[in-house]
């Protein structure tokens, strides 16, 4: 068993009529059973292919895992443009988009689907990922 | 005319000390600049008390005000604040009936912040149907949430 601390927060001053200061701190750990036994961090070149994440011990992320990946390529500077969005999928099912600079970060539990995989829909784009699973 | 743009900086930090071989502190921050045009136009933040259901029939929250009117990609932070059951979360893009995909379930206290796409997930041509479904996955209970979504244009 592991404990993880996880801390999100979230400042505009201009997004809502007042100023949003969203500060917001959880401790989790992980079970004691053979299905939180993979825990990985790594960086990925991702291309059209739709590319498995932590495939490294089971074959999947366990329901549930917390996932954390952020779109690692260049943002757009002048006429240079940005490289491609990373397209993140629930096993087959397109969900999330995530552009140059941005993450998401999730307790993820798929139901009936357990793994996660990244594409792009054209070129070669780039993601660094943090799984943990919990259960 | 375009209202013009917004800011918003978000900071995701993790850390243990007995996850990985190596002591895991990890700090990330994006500043996202929220484009004022008619796809970025919108942003809420509410709160809700959800109760049990079946997929598609929990409660709908799409990013937009104007019903079908978003296109693009749309960030959620969305937070279970009960104290006792876990918030099961699902996302549909179609307007056709198609049965919402579960995303995740989260934890009393546990948060997230998607970057969904109804660009991506609508899968027959007809996107701008982006809906977030919240329910309490324990039967016959409820818990409560905070959801925080803005809209990122196309």
């Amino acid at each position: 068993m592991a404990t993880i601390k996880v801390n999100l927060s979230i400042n505009s001053s201009d997004v809502l009529p007042f100023v949003v200061a969203i500060d917001e701190s959880k401790e989790i750990s992980t079970a004691s059973d053979a299905n939180a036994n993979s825990s990985s961090a790594g960086k990925l070149t991702v291309s059209t292919t739709a590319l498995t994440i932590n495939t490294e011990i089971d074959g999947g992320i366990d329901n549930r895992a917390l996932v954390y990946i952020k779109n690692t390529g260049a943002i757009a500077t002048g006429a240079v443009a940005a490289d491609p969005n990373i397209i993140v999928d629930d096993e087959t099912v397109p969900i999330m988009e995530i552009a140059p600079g941005e993450f998401c970060f999730l307790p993820y539990n798929g139901g009936a689907n357990s793994s996660l995989t990244v594409e792009t829909a054209s070129g070669t784009g780039y993601c660094e990922y943090l799984i943990i699973e919990l259960t | 005319m375009s209202k013009g743009n917004n800011t918003l900086k978000c900071t995701v930090s993790f850390s243990s000390a007995d996850l990985l071989p190596a002591n895991l502190n990890m700090s990330k921050t994006m500043t996202l600049t929220v484009p004022g045009t008619v796809a970025g136009n919108e942003a809420q933040i509410q709160n809700f008390t959800a109760p049990q259901a079946a997929a598609g029939s929990g409660i709908m929250i799409p990013p937009n005000t104007v019903a079908n009117d978003h296109a693009g990609r749309v960030f959620y932070f969305v937070q279970n604040t009960g104290t006792t059951y876990n918030l099961l979360i699902r996302v549909v893009s179609e307007h056709s009936g198609a049965t919402p995909d579960q995303m995740g379930d989260l934890a009393p206290g546990e948060f997230a912040i998607y970057n969904f796409d109804d660009g991506v997930m609508d899968s027959d041509g007809t996107r701008d149907h982006l809906r977030l479904e919240i329910s309490c996955a324990t039967g016959s209970q409820t818990t409560t949430a905070t959801v925080f979504w803005w809209e990122m244009g196309a």
